[in-house]
């Protein structure tokens, strides 16, 4: 099947399109050279004056394992059906199903999402959910930092090369694309009744720095050449005067790779009367000088939403803010977690502000290749309010109008009234398609080169940015339409992509004697076999 | 069953038929065979012996064998023509469970699990308040008081002591928790502790507390584990296990634990969660998914008649559905028999962790344990039976 896609305005960074009028041609799954002879195409799709752009990737969205299942248990009043299912598309009146999430965010032009939490124990459920997301291609960032066996290694002044074979075989394991350390050794600390961590403070009964274990990992990554950088979620989330924490944790990779998570949440000083202030300018200030840095952004959006995470340490300080006053907490093996549900208000002055701080980090980050679009699904807003964040960026006169709107006092001492930047096209196309395709090591998409899958979306020009990314007119998934007008028009069965970096297998032996001792399960069944996962989930694994 | 000849023992086996979902179980091949009988679990022995004995291949329709067309027709036909189907039982692993979801989304039907009781009183709980939980795991490792509450948590769970409660070996401390073990009558006891740690004035008696109040204010990691739990107090007791923990964590830690009762709750629960974003006694009929943990009760649905069809789902079970005035369309072990009436269709499926491949999640629900084909069989599974009957009748609107 040859497909001609004729006339549209290329947003393409990678071949250094930035609106230019041409065609992109598909042959099954993959694109393809220009024929000779145009008349050879099967199929003609006319574009003319459409925007044309790879297919979206999220690299940062809570889109499926325990935690966010249990969420889903937690908060039947946030996800009330709305609409009878459609005939073809089997859950689709189910809202916050998996198959909800493949729909919705294949609508909107994304056709990779990120699963950045998944707690090796938990793995298997983990793939269960996200072979039952249709449409998209998905992924998982393995939780590390709180490991025993990592943390013993540690104490024990593990060789580096050991930690690596360990990192490595952690990957093996649960079959993910990259590694996540969530405020290293919080969740241990908080199993030993301590209530706050610092990046120099020690973890109980094992003796070193959260900082010695973010470093271990850190240079585990570099070292087994792992495409994405270590994936951090710091210390001290949410705390008024943490940006010193992220500035910190900066100083602390010592020019190696490292991608900071959700950097809204760290973006915040303990200056002024109420001591809560913006720390954005500060913050992207050392982003800007430290190149290797990555940055996502987890911008909060007004309106009900639920927190969730595997910082067990942080949630259980947020319970006092529930709302609805419900929250859970919960530990296991290796780490924990806590489900807080929470309503951002325009009004309050603290969700204005971080609100505020946010958008000041995206438009202060002049460099969409490091900054990345997410709001930390669904803990700032749910990845369904992702036409709004468009919006702001390209928008300034519709950021005013929200300024005029929200607490007055965040307004004012917030910078973004000063801030006139307006996101283009071409930088979108950066920052949700080039930079995140190569921030995950994903050579084969975010771009629209020759041999490039086929991951394709096209909207209608519109004045309203909101309206335009909100609803694609057209997305081809693997070179098939799924999407038409904004409405899903066929469901395929997405991958799951992993790393598969080589290790001494001498470790197992070791990892296996761990395992019967302490363990409820034996190692061979901990770690997941993708013929086991095709056979019973139907879930392809794509190997890097 | 030649795949064994050249083995003495199969090892490392996982067991479907209990909340516990051990991984460690041994096999020993006799005559190319795989035995059960040394098994020291009763449990797994009875439920391997039985999954293993079964040669049930055909269909039954009213109690004749039928062949795999004849019977699925009449299935699909009856799904079709149901006013309100309900697919109840779910005595199965992963794929039993989404088989049954995906059916019920397909047909406009309700789902429910044997124990849905059990599972709709810890739903409503968990989703007034929420809770603090600790994993099978972390009991094993780190906890220095266990409160045991519940009916014979030796039959429901023949191995916990052994796995979670004994060993000596253990992550953060030396020897195994103290257990304080508590049965269904432990409301008063469990009041009044919360009531004297909180300092707050008691009328009662309070002698009778002294041991346990004594025990949980000297550990540093006492849980709560709640097994099965029949009775009329069960809400009101796990209630004040949610806020003893809630109180202690305050200053120290604790946690809770629920085990459920096997049978695939567990993975019925999570599983229809993540399809259809509510968990079980959810219906389907009125084109999207809607909960009510009242109304989609099972028993409810046929007892009052509002069910016209009743899919019985049971691949770990050879116990025979309820007898109820509907037809009946059974998905089940194959030695399942049928004393008091046949159903209208009995579909025979494999087992799954022996005849076929599948998933189960230990009583914790942290933890997706995989179940291994162990020897060849014909049956299909549910999954396969699920989509031939969802093809088979596609959905025009």
């Amino acid at each position: 099947m040859l497909t001609r896609l004729k006339g549209a305005r290329i947003h393409d960074p990678v071949n250094q399109l930035n609106g230019t009028c041409g065609d992109i041609w598909i042959r099954d799954a993959r694109i393809c050279e220009a024929p000779d002879n145009v008349a050879e195409a099967d199929r003609t799709i006319d574009l003319e004056g459409k925007i044309l752009m790879a297919g979206a990737i999220d690299i940062h969205s809570h889109i499926a394992g325990g935690n966010v299942n249990n969420a889903r248990l937690l908060l039947p009043e946030q996800h009330l059906a709305e609409r009878a299912r459609l005939p073809q598309f089997p859950f689709s009146g189910a809202k916050w199903s998996a198959c909800d999430t493949g729909y919705r965010y294949a609508e909107m032009g994304f056709t990779t999402v990120v699963e950045p939490a998944v707690l090796p124990i938990n793995a298997h459920q983990a793939h269960a959910e996200l072979a039952d997301i249709p449409i998209i291609d998905t992924a998982g960032l393995a939780i590390v930092g709180n490991d025993d066996f990592l943390l013993r290694m540690l104490r024990d002044g593990a060789e580096q090369a050991r930690i690596n074979d360990y990192i490595a075989w952690t990957l093996h394991a649960t079959r993910c694309l990259g590694v996540k350390v969530i405020n290293a050794g919080g969740a241990t600390a908080f199993k030993f009744n301590q209530r706050q961590l610092n990046l120099d403070d020690e973890v109980p009964m094992y003796g070193m720095t959260s900082r010695a274990i973010l470093s271990a990992v850190q240079r585990a990554v570099v070292q087994l050449g792992i495409p994405h950088p270590v994936h951090v979620h710091c210390n001290n989330l949410g705390i008024p005067g943490n940006v010193n924490t992220a500035l910190d944790t900066i100083k602390a990779a010592d020019g190696l790779p490292m991608h900071l998570a959700h950097v809204q949440f760290y973006g915040y000083g303990d200056n002024g009367d109420s001591g809560f202030s913006s720390g954005a300018s500060a913050l992207a200030d050392a982003i800007m000088a430290n190149p290797n840095i990555t940055v996502d952004i987890g911008q909060v959006l007004f309106g009900q939403t639920v927190t969730i995470s595997g910082d067990v340490m942080r949630q259980f300080d947020a319970r006092h803010i529930a709302n609805p006053k419900k929250w859970v907490v919960w530990e296991g093996e290796d780490g924990g977690g806590g489900i807080v549900p929470f309503r951002y208000r325009p009004k309050n002055y603290v969700n204005a502000l971080q609100w505020a701080i946010g958008l000041e980090l995206f438009l202060l980050i002049d460099d969409p290749w490091r900054v990345f679009f997410t709001t930390d699904h669904p803990n700032g807003a749910p990845f369904t309010a992702y036409p709004e964040l468009f919006r702001l960026l390209m928008e300034r006169d519709y950021r005013n109008q929200w300024l005029d709107r929200i607490n007055a006092n965040s307004a004012d001492i917030s910078l973004l009234r000063h801030l006139d930047r307006e996101y283009d096209l071409n930088e979108i196309a950066i920052m949700t398609r080039a930079a995140p395709a190569k921030l995950l090591g994903l050579g084969d998409r975010g771009h629209l080169s020759v041999g490039a899958i086929a991951d394709i979306a096209v909207y209608q020009p519109q004045a309203d940015k909101a309206a335009m990314f909100g609803k694609a007119e057209l997305v081809f998934k693997n070179g098939i339409a799924v999407v038409e007008k904004g409405q899903v028009t066929r469901s395929i069965q997405g991958k799951t992509h992993a790393v598969a970096p080589g290790f001494d297998r001498a470790i197992e032996s070791s990892i296996s004697d761990y395992f019967d001792r302490y363990h409820l399960m034996k190692m061979d069944h901990y770690k997941l076999d993708p013929q086991h996962l095709l056979e019973t989930l139907g879930s392809e694994l794509v190997l890097h | 069953m030649n795949r064994h000849d050249r083995l003495d023992t199969l090892a490392f086996v996982s067991c479907p038929f209990c909340a516990m979902v051990c991984d460690d179980l041994s096999l020993p091949v006799h005559n190319e065979a795989l035995t059960a009988q040394q098994i020291p679990c009763e449990k797994a022995r009875t439920g391997f012996t039985s999954a293993f004995q079964a040669t049930r291949e055909t269909p039954l329709i009213h109690g004749k064998e039928a062949t795999w067309k004849q019977a699925l027709q009449q299935a699909g036909k009856m799904l079709r023509e149901a006013r309100l189907p309900l697919f109840h039982g779910l005595i199965g692993d992963l794929l039993d469970s989404k088989a049954a979801v995906k059916m019920a989304d397909h047909f406009g039907g309700a789902i429910d699990h044997l124990h849905g009781d059990a599972i709709a009183r810890n739903l409503q709980i968990y989703q007034q308040g929420g809770w603090q939980v600790s994993s099978m795991g972390e009991v094993r490792n780190r906890a220095d008081l266990v409160v045991l509450i519940g009916h014979d948590p030796q039959e429901t769970y023949p191995r916990l002591h052994e796995k979670l409660l004994d060993s000596t070996e253990r992550l953060h401390a030396d020897s195994p928790p103290i257990i304080h073990p508590l049965n269904h009558d432990c409301l008063d006891l469990l009041s009044i502790t919360r009531a004297r740690l909180a300092g707050k004035p008691v009328q009662a008696d309070t002698a009778g507390s002294d041991e346990l109040l004594t025990q949980i204010t000297g550990a540093n990691y006492p849980v709560f584990i709640i097994g099965r739990l029949p009775g009329k107090n069960a809400e009101l007791i796990i209630r004040t296990c949610v806020g003893l923990v809630r109180d202690i964590n305050e200053t120290r830690r604790s946690a809770l634990l629920m085990l459920g009762a096997g049978e695939g709750d567990m993975t019925a629960q999570l599983s229809a969660a993540w399809h259809n974003g509510f968990g079980i006694r959810t219906c389907h009929a009125k084109g999207y998914p809607e909960q009510d943990l009242q109304r989609y009760a099972g028993n409810r649905l046929m007892q009052s008649g509002e069910t016209d069809l009743l899919v019985w789902i049971s691949s770990l079970s050879c116990a025979p559905p309820p007898d109820v005035a509907q037809n009946t369309i059974v998905i089940g072990h194959p030695a399942m028999s049928f004393t008091q009436s046949e159903p209208t269709i009995f579909l025979p499926v494999g087992v799954p962790g022996i005849h076929r491949s599948g998933y189960l999640h230990r009583a914790d629900g942290l933890r997706l344990v995989p179940l291994k084909r162990l020897i060849d069989n014909p049956l299909p599974g549910s999954a396969t039976l699920c989509e031939q009957l969802i093809s088979q009748e596609p959905r025009t609107c």
